[in-house]
């Protein structure tokens, strides 16, 4: 029974990815091909098969990269989405209307 | 603990999961996030693993689904009704993240050089195909950036999970 609701979810799942996949290959068959410029680095025009560890920088450069994205997200959501404090508009109460006893100097 | 925590872990599952669940939804997370930021540096990963890496990231990401899916079906069945501005914005996001993610392993399929003509027993294309190519790009960075904001909208449930599963609190059932 369990293995069932697992294959009606994953088929749900299939099914809505496959509704992307259509609009993907819609946009794509419409797509211009791309301009090529000359200075196009050659890394990403023909990137190596095997892994390069001297190429480490770029998972360094992609990883800040999601980070700042992260960051500035977390900053965003904060501002926007979180409700106001409690604390907020309300009155700063000075204790003014205490009489003069409670002055201990 | 914040009450937006709790609202956010207790949003991820209608009853009490196990918390070897948890676990490994937390620690699939934690690979994904690795996996987004090795996809895009594929000069360092090189042409083959990124493929290879690119196929495990939809199983990886359909998997994440399957943990969440308590939350997805809470929030499809009340997206109009009674939902927070929150709740919108995060079910939004990350129907975008996934439609980003579907294109940038779809367009990748279309390209791939290694994984796909291993796979089907074919040789790989001779050229490539730059359409598909910087298509593939286009969604890449956007499933990136939106990896961001997912982790961002998201990061009261990561800090809650961490805590459980690198800290065991006694008393404190969140989940």
């Amino acid at each position: 029974m369990k293995l069932v609701r697992v294959l009606s979810r994953l088929a749900l799942l299939s099914l809505a990815a496959a509704a992307f996949v259509g609009l993907t290959k819609i946009y794509g068959d419409s797509a211009r091909p791309p301009l090529l410029y000359p200075g196009f680095p050659a890394k990403f025009r023909h990137p190596p098969p095997a892994p390069r560890a001297s190429e480490f920088t770029e998972l360094v450069r992609y990883s800040i990269a999601f980070a700042i994205f992260a960051v500035g997200g977390r900053l965003a959501f904060r501002l926007r989405l979180n409700p106001a404090s409690p604390s907020e508009g309300q009155p700063i109460l000075l204790g003014l209307h205490r009489g003069r006893q409670d002055f201990q100097p | 603990m914040r009450t937006d925590t709790l609202t956010v872990v207790e949003a991820r599952g209608t009853a009490k999961p196990a918390q070897g669940r948890l676990k490994a939804s937390f620690w699939l997370s934690v690979t994904l996030l690795v996996s987004v930021c090795a996809m895009r540096a594929v000069p360092f990963t090189g042409l083959a693993l990124h493929d290879w890496l690119g196929l495990a990231l939809g199983g990886m990401v359909f998997t994440h689904l399957l943990f969440s899916r308590s939350w997805i079906a809470a929030v499809s069945r009340r997206l109009f009704t009674a939902q927070s501005a929150r709740t919108r914005i995060n079910y939004l996001l990350n129907l975008s993240l996934f439609a980003a993610v579907t294109a940038a392993v779809y367009s990748g399929i279309l390209i791939s050089r290694h994984a796909i003509p291993a796979l089907a027993g074919t040789k790989p294309p001779w050229d490539m195909d730059w359409r598909w190519h910087s298509i593939h790009a286009r969604f890449a960075l956007a499933a990136i950036i939106l990896s961001g904001f997912h982790l961002a909208i998201n990061w009261e449930w990561v800090l809650a999970a961490g805590q459980k599963v690198f800290r065991r609190v006694p008393g404190k059932e969140w989940v």
